[in-house]
């Protein structure tokens, strides 16, 4: 069944708008607040003993090469026009370096942890919530629905904290920090991509054990109400077995609403876990995030946002494109 | 069973090839990375990352060049000593000045080499400073158009600068611990250095960079550095910088894997102590750390209404316990500052010559019915919530920004806001960092803020032109670096800097003395800013691998890690010979290794005979 044209014309047209709306809300937002990037950058470096004589002039020079000169609307437009043609920018911070640049050496830590915690998680959450919402309420059942309420309700910054006592210092199995070891030049072998996963181990585990409450609890609630539908009934009168009616129907169904929320998560995950990456010196999206928006650069607070907003979008755009298909309960005209 | 026995010898074949496979990879990754052998190595705490890590020009903003500097990779002339108030020089051998001041004489050392093997001489300083004098938004560059009117070339090794007006502190303006470096003509010209991003540096220190990261910079000795016999080569084969959160430094210093850090004040520095006995501190005995040169103080805008009434300033003054202020910012380890000049041994003399001023006028003094008394002068009135009113009806309140990222000025933050709620002046602290803290102070829209005096440590003229009336700005203009934030117009005291100005540091000169001295009294006398303590910085080193290092009893430069002239540490550290706890030798790990694969190998073939021995011909 194809996405019919007017759908389809329709959900386009307001991600445009809403890309626009949004990309406008980020480039008024940082220039609201008070404050020069250039001048924060000098006084940094004049608090350090550093005395940059000059600095004034230095600040006029750097607003004019930005284009930080001129009223908000001449400077929405020549940003707008920049983007269109796929250039973000130069980081007015990390001067010359273009925004993307930093953008890319950052990505691939964020996407390669958050995206696998995300999908583990998940795949855990689902799992554990599945059991026990089919099974029997037992002590075992309820203990591991706690344990999941528990764990979505303690901060991952916190468990972070707490598993670096543990794992990193008392029982000294996992570095405390960094994303490879001390040294090392990435190469693809064998005991380069173990240490990868070694490092990468804690800031995993903080994430996943404080998100699969979540996927935990929300499956075991849309297993429970499932196990009252007809379809289920009938399965069990035609004598399948428990783990069969589980497998082909219960969770077929349920997964539905799930797999929409794992979409949502992963568009999500380009903008990093900032308190994570932050704790364990990863140096995704997340830190780059917080270095700029401490030195109020612009540029790269803009870049990092659009690229959220992008992913988010596209994300939720190709859901409500493709979940007609996957669900024929839901249609893609008005009834 | 044809099939069976198929089975089990692919399945032994690939049992034997996982076993050699992981034997070749996973028995390297416990034995200690040969790489950069840990007793080799000197572990340095980056203070920030390096987004942009491979932006190594030093004149343009979020350069990554800092690490380098501090491993003599600066090409700076000479450096200011901050412990013991001398120039130590680097790629000069010295300078003079002429009887006027406006000629500053450079002798150039000879033999020096850039890392690609180029001599270094007179004409990459000339290069250097025409180009810094060409692009006025690199850094540095506008001292040197203020202050250079020519630049001459006398010889290979001697450049003389002519000045626009004499300066005897330009020497300072070139290169204090921080300073100009000096950059290769031979790789500079032709470049825009407003786009040249400088890698890989060359430069003339004797480390190179091998390996660039956001969080981490790997260096590697250069064997035949040029200063190996002048200044002795330097011990650590390697150093790394390594990028840390505030708690991985306490535990990796614990774990011997961070040689030199700063950290947040002594306590964490005992508690590193507790579970390594090879830390050390600046001090072996309280206060443990490293006085540092910025002493705080509390910035006060004389432009807003009612602190621009001396009795006020005053009164704000004598209600702050600074006692309170270094038990709170510092755990009790620290002093009181009266002057916001560093307590260092080379400024005695000036501080014996204004004793009698600051015994005086006690600038520190904490007297709180002193300080309400002052107000209540003013027919400043209680209201019924106990807070001051002025004669205009004005509620008196303000707000201190103190920086949220510095505990220290956090801390003290809090000590201000309680001091002067205790003597009815409403008083609300916000902790603010970045933007958000440096813009009301760039702007003189501050009201009262936690500030470092930065400019005093090499002399305190630099204090005193700080609130000269030239750089005095009206409120929501901007100056630069807090340039007379207090927004001081004083024509008498302008005129005593002036006269400073053209004199040198020289406190056995009855003029001069006297200068200094009135300079001060105005200062003190006029609260023109609020001085509180002696910053002190726990500067900690971890002598397991390396030791060395400069100390009270050693003061031969600041441990300080984050200074370019930090290197002179690093000249003098030497090896301990100690391997890292729990080290075992290669050969045994891979001996093991090869015992475990040849037993596992005969466990196997002794299995696969006893089930198959009756298929072969002869059972």
């Amino acid at each position: 069944m194809l996405v019919p044209i007017k759908y389809f014309v329709k959900r386009l047209v307001t991600y445009f708008l809403t890309l626009i709306a949004a990309f406008t809300i980020v480039f008024i937002i940082p220039r609201l607040v008070p404050g020069n990037p250039i001048r924060t950058i000098l006084m940094q470096l004049s608090l350090q003993g550093q005395n940059i004589p000059g600095g004034e002039e230095i600040v006029k020079a750097y607003k004019k090469m930005f284009g930080l000169e001129g009223d908000l609307f001449t400077q929405y437009l020549s940003y707008l026009s920049q983007v269109l043609r796929g250039n973000l920018g130069i980081s007015i911070s990390f001067f010359p370096t273009p925004v993307k640049d930093l953008i890319a050496r950052a990505i691939p830590w964020t996407i390669g942890l958050l995206s696998l915690v995300v999908v583990i998680s998940w795949v855990i959450g689902n799992i554990l919530g599945a059991l026990i919402g089919w099974s029997r309420p037992s002590k075992v059942t309820i203990f591991i629905a706690y344990v999941g309420l528990t764990l979505s309700c303690i901060p991952y910054y916190v468990l972070a904290l707490i598993l670096i006592l543990i794992f990193a210092y008392y029982i000294p199995l996992f570095p405390t920090s960094g994303a490879m070891p001390m040294g090392a030049t990435p190469r693809f072998t064998f005991d380069f991509i173990f240490n990868i996963i070694r490092y990468g181990t804690l800031p995993a585990l903080s994430i996943i054990l404080s998100s699969l409450g979540g996927w935990l609890i929300s499956m075991r609630s849309l297993i429970i109400n499932i196990q009252g539908e007809d379809f289920i009934m009938f399965a069990e009168a035609k004598g399948l077995r428990r783990s069969t009616i589980l497998m082909k129907y219960a969770l077929r169904n349920a997964l539905l609403p799930q797999a929409t929320g794992l979409a949502l998560s992963l568009g999500y995950t380009v903008s990093g876990s900032l308190l994570v990456e932050s704790i364990f010196a990863y140096p995704g999206l997340g830190n780059l995030y917080m270095t700029a928006l401490e030195l109020n650069d612009y540029n790269l607070i803009q870049g990092l946002t659009l690229l959220v907003i992008f992913t988010v979008l596209t994300a939720n755009f190709l859901i409500d494109l493709l979940y007609p298909l996957i669900d024929p309960r839901i249609s893609y005209e008005k009834k | 069973m044809g099939r069976r026995v198929l089975r089990d010898v692919s399945l032994s074949i690939l049992l034997i090839v996982l076993l050699l496979l992981s034997g070749t990879q996973i028995i390297p990754m416990f034995i200690q990375a040969q790489e950069y052998p840990r007793q080799e190595t000197l572990i340095l705490y980056m203070h920030a990352r390096n987004p942009s890590p491979k932006q190594m020009n030093m004149y343009l903003p979020g350069n990554a060049y800092a690490w380098h500097s501090n491993l003599g990779d600066n090409n700076q002339l000479w450096f200011f000593n901050a412990d013991n108030g001398t120039i130590d020089m680097w790629l000069a051998t010295g300078y003079e000045y002429s009887a006027t001041y406006k000629n500053l004489t450079i002798h150039l050392r000879k033999g020096v080499k850039w890392s690609d093997g180029k001599p270094f001489d007179a004409d990459d300083v000339i290069f250097t400073f025409n180009m810094l004098m060409s692009h006025p938004t690199l850094f540095y560059a506008t001292s040197l158009i203020e202050w250079v009117s020519n630049i001459e070339k006398i010889d290979n090794y001697t450049v003389r600068l002519d000045l626009k007006k004499p300066n005897p502190r330009f020497h300072l303006v070139l290169s204090t611990v921080w300073g100009i470096s000096i950059v290769p003509k031979h790789i500079w010209e032709g470049k825009d250095p407003l786009n040249f991003t400088n890698w890989p540096p060359v430069h003339t220190g004797p480390y190179q960079i091998v390996k660039a990261d956001v969080e981490e910079e790997v260096f590697e000795r250069i064997e035949d550095w040029w200063g190996n016999d002048v200044f002795g080569k330097p011990a650590p084969k390697y150093v790394i910088w390594r990028y840390l959160s505030p708690e991985d430094r306490i535990i990796e210093m614990t774990k011997h894997e961070l040689d030199a850090c700063y950290l947040g004040d002594p306590t964490d520095y005992l508690a590193i102590k507790k579970n390594n006995p090879y830390v050390m501190a600046w001090y072996k005995d309280p206060p443990y750390a490293w006085i540092d040169p910025c002493p705080r103080y509390l910035g006060v805008n004389m432009r807003i209404y009612p602190l621009n009434i001396k009795e006020v300033r005053r009164a704000i003054s004598l209600a702050i316990n600074r006692t309170k202020c270094v038990e709170v910012a510092y755990g009790g380890y620290g002093f009181v500052n009266p002057l916001a000049v560093p307590l260092y041994a080379y400024h005695k003399p000036y501080f014996d010559a204004v004793k009698d001023i600051v015994d005086e006028i006690g600038p520190t003094k904490y007297d709180p019915k002193a300080a309400i008394a002052l107000l209540e002068s003013l027919n400043f009135t209680r209201g019924p919530d106990g807070i001051f009113v002025t004669p205009n009806g004005t509620r008196l309140s303000v707000t201190i920004i103190s920086g949220s990222w510095v505990p220290e000025l956090l801390k003290l933050g809090e000590v201000y806001k309680e001091s002067l709620l205790a003597i009815g002046i409403d008083a609300v602290n916000k902790p603010l960092e970045g933007a958000a803290f440096s813009d009301p102070w760039s702007s003189n829209s501050f009201e009262l803020q936690t500030q470092w005096m930065c400019q005093s440590w090499t002399d305190p003229y630099f204090l005193f032109e700080k609130y000269h009336s030239k750089f005095y700005a009206p409120r929501g203009n901007n100056t630069f670096g807090g340039l007379n934030e207090a927004g001081y117009i004083n024509p008498k005291f302008d005129a005593i800097v002036d006269q400073l100005a053209v004199l040198p540091y020289d406190m056995t000169n009855a003029t001069i003395r006297e200068l200094y001295r009135n300079a001060t009294r105005y200062l003190l006398e006029d609260v023109v800013y609020i001085p509180t303590t002696q910053a002190m910085f726990t500067v900690v080193q971890d002598t397991y691998y390396w030791e060395g290092w400069a100390n009270s009893e050693h003061p031969y430069q600041a441990t300080a890690e984050w200074w370019p002239s930090f290197f002179w540490n690093i000249l003098r550290l030497r090896s301990t010979g100690r391997m890292p706890p729990g080290y075992v030798a290669p050969w045994v790990y891979s001996t093991i290794a090869i015992v475990v694969i040849v037993v596992v190998i005969a466990v196997g073939v002794v299995v696969v005979y006893r089930r198959y021995r009756k298929m072969l011909p002869h059972a």
